[in-house]
């Protein structure tokens, strides 16, 4: 789920929960103790406040709810403005052969995945654009991108140094934190050229074997 | 004592009944349409039980494609490439057994 979606989300629930849970002792008081005189008088948030029975009930659960949510609600915030800002990873890719010949086969960018270490965070297919978090003091993040055509190859987007931000076919803009390839970024098959086999006999697939 | 070396015999014929299975995933070139060992091809062995499907397996080939399953029980299998190509397999009892090449379309 989006982060800004979760935030909104939480936010909506935490305020749903300052509101319901004073509710709760205050239903009690007037259901069981209907004679209990619960008094509450002071100010509150700028109000000068006076109420007894159920309602005052109402009002000491609602102070003490906010002061024990507040931590709560900073976390949310947090959430909603994540504190490492996002860069965006733009380029096309170009698939090649042992020898350097470039294929065209955009059936192989289905068996793309996109992974980056530490982790994985996003795929793709031909065209890549996504989204990785940044270091906290908003420099391009430092990390090595791994794209990989499953059964084909591999290429790397190297950003884990500064020299290697610094590359021609990759302008970083820092204003709108988008590091951009000008040229494809190439993933080379793993097999030799040398490797090559003969024609031979396969096994035959089977379908629904699993049904 | 007796109890040990029937422990003993059992494990033995455990491991006599385990097969070490090689085999190769081939890809076509689809430029040039020559054949080369698939390489980083995912090959999953999954064993098809009362409970539902169970991996048994997983290999990531190397650049000459191969991949190899060791101590593996007789007995009829699936042999999934890549999450989606399967193909019906028999295990027999011997120690290695070499499996036809799969081709990755």
């Amino acid at each position: 789920m989006d982060r800004e979606i979760a935030g909104i989300m939480l936010s909506f629930a935490l305020y749903l929960t300052y509101f319901l849970i004073p509710l709760v002792p205050s239903i009690l008081i007037y259901k069981i103790f209907p004679s209990t005189s619960v008094v509450a008088s002071g100010s509150f948030s700028g109000l000068k406040v006076n109420s007894s029975g159920a309602f005052a009930a109402y009002l000491i659960t609602l102070v003490i709810s906010i002061n024990a949510l507040s931590e709560t609600e900073a976390r949310i915030l947090e959430i909603r403005n994540p504190n490492e800002p996002t860069w965006s990873i733009i380029g096309t890719l170009e698939l090649r052969d042992g020898e350097g010949n470039v294929i065209n086969n955009p059936l192989l960018f289905d068996l793309l995945e996109i992974s980056l270490e530490p982790r994985v965070l996003s795929s793709a297919n031909g065209d890549i654009h996504f989204k990785i978090p940044g270091s906290p003091d908003g420099s391009p993040p430092k990390r090595m991108i791994t794209l990989d055509v499953k059964g084909f190859g591999r290429g790397k987007i190297n950003l884990t140094s500064e020299a290697a931000l610094t590359g021609s076919d990759m302008v970083v803009n820092y204003q709108t934190r988008t590091i951009e390839f000008s040229e494809p970024i190439e993933i080379t098959t793993l097999t030799q050229p040398g490797q090559k086999y003969s024609e031979t006999s396969y096994m035959t697939p089977v379908t629904g074997a699993g049904e | 004592m007796k109890a040990i070396a029937f422990t003993i015999l059992l494990l033995l014929s455990e491991l006599a009944l385990a097969t070490n299975l090689r085999g190769r995933v081939d890809i076509r070139h689809p430029y040039t349409g020559d054949l080369f060992p698939a390489s980083g091809a995912t090959v999953e062995l999954i064993l098809f039980t009362n409970f539902g499907p169970q991996l048994v397996y997983t290999y990531f080939t190397g650049s000459d494609g191969m991949y190899y399953m060791p101590s593996i029980i007789p007995g009829n299998y699936i042999l999934r490439i890549n999450g989606y190509l399967d193909y019906q397999i028999q295990v027999v009892n011997m120690p290695y057994q070499d499996l036809q090449p799969v081709l990755m379309q």
